[in-house]
């Protein structure tokens, strides 16, 4: 069997990607292994970095509302009977602010009526 | 880069194939129009969709809307998936372009509608996200979740994605690099460093 040579400090940090997702070959995350028996502060990094990863991985997951389903398809016929779909998609593209949009609309909705009543 | 732009783009053949006959099958009927497969595609994809969004944009509130957005768009671009990739990394891909998005939009309004995940104070945790009184164990659940979420919070959304992508979603390299069109050392040392980010942060609320 191939016998790693001892990995440094640095070396052995830069596996611990590798080594929490299970893609070390065996003889490569064995030497980290045994770096970290006799290197208490890489075994300390180590354990920090596994955790994390651990609780991140363990974290109870966000489940959609109950009602999601039924919101997504009333909204897909809505865009559908109304034909909306240009002005959804410039809604989510640029999400004007209100800010803007509301001043926008009162100035094009004065300037019509002003034009309405000159003619 | 707007989602329409990427929708647009070339669907990266990768070798990656489907899910099966059952996606086919899926798929055949939602090119059909059939309304009750699309609802079926929406039951199956609606959790891991929200959860991706409540990471990337910490809001419950956001991520609501914002599934409803994702997948009315899923609905509209449909006819433009060819599946040269799974249909849940095409979704993925489509949620990743809306929260980058929102998150732009979000950051020029100043921030979000609420800031759920902003305070971990142990008050905060205790309330643990309006929830009930709980059992031990639910209670110390939701902090853990409120904690992690917190964390990851903290970091680029590039990063949060990564994390999100592979760390709680679980999806294999391959599919994240057609999310995210990064090649694949660069994803792994964004990542590493996501990683290392989050051990710190973690480090630093348990002191």
């Amino acid at each position: 069997m191939d016998v790693e040579p001892q990995l440094s400090h640095r070396e052995a940090k830069s596996l611990f990607f590798a080594l929490a997702d299970e893609e070390l070959p065996a003889p490569q995350a064995q030497a980290v292994r045994t770096h970290l028996d006799g290197c208490d502060e890489c075994r300390a990094g180590w354990d920090k970095y596994a955790r994390t990863v651990q609780r991140v991985r363990t974290v109870e997951r966000e489940k959609a509302p109950p009602a999601m389903t039924s919101m997504v398809m009333n909204r897909v016929k809505r865009e559908r009977r109304f034909g909306l779909r240009k002005l959804h998609l410039a809604h989510i593209n640029h999400r004007f602010p209100v800010e803007i949009l509301v001043p926008v609309l009162l100035a094009a909705a004065v300037a019509a009526f002003l034009v309405m009543s000159a003619s | 880069m707007s989602s329409s732009g990427v929708l647009d783009m070339e669907q990266q053949a990768t070798g990656a194939t489907g899910d099966g006959p059952s996606e086919r099958v899926l798929l055949a009927r939602l090119r059909r129009g059939d309304p009750d497969a699309f609802e079926q595609l929406v039951l199956e994809h609606q959790d891991r969709v929200y959860d991706f969004c409540v990471r990337m944009l910490g809001d419950r509130e956001e991520a609501h809307d914002l599934v409803q957005e994702i997948f009315v768009s899923v609905h509209q671009n449909l006819t433009r998936f060819r599946e040269d990739a799974k249909l849940s990394t095409w979704i993925f891909r489509i949620s990743k372009n809306q929260c980058i998005n929102r998150l732009k939009y979000l950051k020029r309004r100043g921030r979000g509608r609420s800031d759920e995940y902003g305070d971990v104070s142990e008050d905060a945790l205790s309330g643990a996200m309006g929830s009930p009184p709980t059992p031990d164990a639910a209670l110390e659940s939701s902090r853990e979740r409120a904690r992690v979420q917190w964390a990851i919070g903290q970091l680029e959304p590039d990063a949060r994605m990564l994390v999100a992508l592979r760390d709680i979603e679980g999806l294999s390299y391959e599919e994240i690099i057609q999310i995210t069109e990064l090649a694949e050392g660069t994803v792994k040392s964004r990542l590493h460093r996501a990683r290392e980010k989050l051990a710190d942060l973690l480090g630093q609320l348990e002191e």
